[in-house]
């Protein structure tokens, strides 16, 4: 078979970019200093300023909490118990986030295994994201459930007088299931057609193999 | 007035400056607009400098930079699914190719353009010459495989070329 056409095609590629004008030193260094760019280091940079907006929030919540219920102790203990139900599992969801995207892009290394190691990073990542809100959510309204029943019937309702806690729990996993079923598609959209993307393009690579 | 050039950097910057023809070749190839380019042009190298600490300096830098270009060109998430900060236009003028002539230029991107990202990225390093022991140090597989790979990826390349001549 002729190899004219390919022959041709490396000439033009040649002719194309030999004649490349080049950047200088100069031109060089502002990129060198610019803040990195990858995609993790953008999520890491999100989540640092949700932990600041929950740092804030936190101080709101306690503010509230003092002006509602004065003196009232078993809505403190709730507020207490709603507070700890969040924060915990959100400290431990931003550790673990900020631990998996330190590791950044595995970007030296050759293509094969550095795209086996990216997908499997970002599986990581978005795992995180859909079990943490998975977890957080139901136990989230569960907590604050208690907390509205110990402002003693004049928020809301009283769990005895208005509602069951048949109810209640039918209520919570009904708005957990559509909470997670939104975190769900929220990832898929954002994030999981790139990961299939790169899934599809690993398949190419390994397809050799 | 930024400060000048650390030695770290300096050194950097000269093995960047020899060999940026191969972040133009992979931008160009896998990036459309000029604006597109810029952003990957950028991302590249942010990746090469965040990795250049583990650069072992006897190995060859050109083939250490196209595992870097291709590995950020084909895994990172583009401008399209994530907005990103941008270099403006004064910081980053990309360069213009003096020798080309639009037609053949057009011609050669077009059948290119038909590849996926990842045939792609073989075929660049095709079209620069690059052995297939050479190809194996970018994408990890061996030349056994790359030799089917190459064979089924010229082929493919022969019909676009083709098509770009029966447009004409």
């Amino acid at each position: 078979m002729k190899n004219d056409e390919l022959n041709d095609l490396k000439f033009a590629w040649d002719a194309a970019t030999s004649g490349q004008k080049t950047l200088n030193r100069e031109d060089l260094l502002p990129l060198v200093r610019q803040q990195t760019q990858t995609v993790f280091s953008k999520i890491r940079r999100n989540l640092l300023f949700e932990v600041v907006l929950g740092i804030l929030a936190m101080i709101g919540w306690g503010y509230f909490v003092s002006r509602i219920v004065p003196g009232n102790g078993e809505a403190y203990l709730a507020a207490l118990q709603m507070t700890l139900l969040t924060v915990l599992p959100l400290s431990f969801f931003y550790y673990e986030g900020f631990r998996y995207l330190g590791r950044g892009m595995a970007s030296d290394s050759r293509l094969v295994p550095a795209l086996q190691r990216t997908i499997a990073h970002w599986e990581q990542v978005l795992r995180l994201y859909f079990w943490g809100g998975a977890a957080l959510i139901p136990t989230f309204l569960l907590s604050a459930v208690w907390f509205v029943n110990c402002l003693g019937g004049k928020y809301l309702f009283k769990l005895t007088d208005k509602m069951t806690w048949l109810e209640i729990v039918a209520w919570v996993i009904g708005l957990s299931m559509a909470s997670i079923l939104f975190v769900w598609i929220s990832i898929r959209v954002s994030y999981g057609k790139h990961v299939s993307e790169l899934k599809a393009c690993l398949r190419e690579l390994e397809e050799a193999n | 007035m930024s400060k000048p050039a650390t030695t770290n950097e300096s050194e950097f910057i000269a093995r960047l400056e020899v060999n940026q023809a191969i972040l133009h070749k992979v931008c160009r190839m896998y990036a459309r607009t000029d604006e597109a380019r810029r952003d990957l042009f950028q991302d590249i190298v942010a990746q090469m400098w965040r990795a250049w600490p583990n650069f072992r300096h006897g190995s060859k830098v050109s083939t250490w930079m196209y595992r870097i270009a291709l590995n950020v060109a084909i895994s990172g998430l583009r401008k399209s699914t994530l907005p990103t900060e941008t270099l403006t236009e004064e910081q980053y003028r990309l360069p213009q190719t003096e020798s080309e002539t639009p037609d053949e230029v057009a011609r050669l991107y077009a059948a290119l353009d038909g590849l996926n990202k990842v045939e792609k990225s073989f075929a660049i390093l095709f079209l620069d010459d690059y052995s297939y022991e050479e190809m194996a140090q970018v994408t990890g597989l061996t030349t056994d495989h790359l030799r089917v790979k190459m064979f089924r990826i010229r082929e493919k390349l022969r019909t676009l070329i083709q098509q770009q001549h029966d447009t004409l």
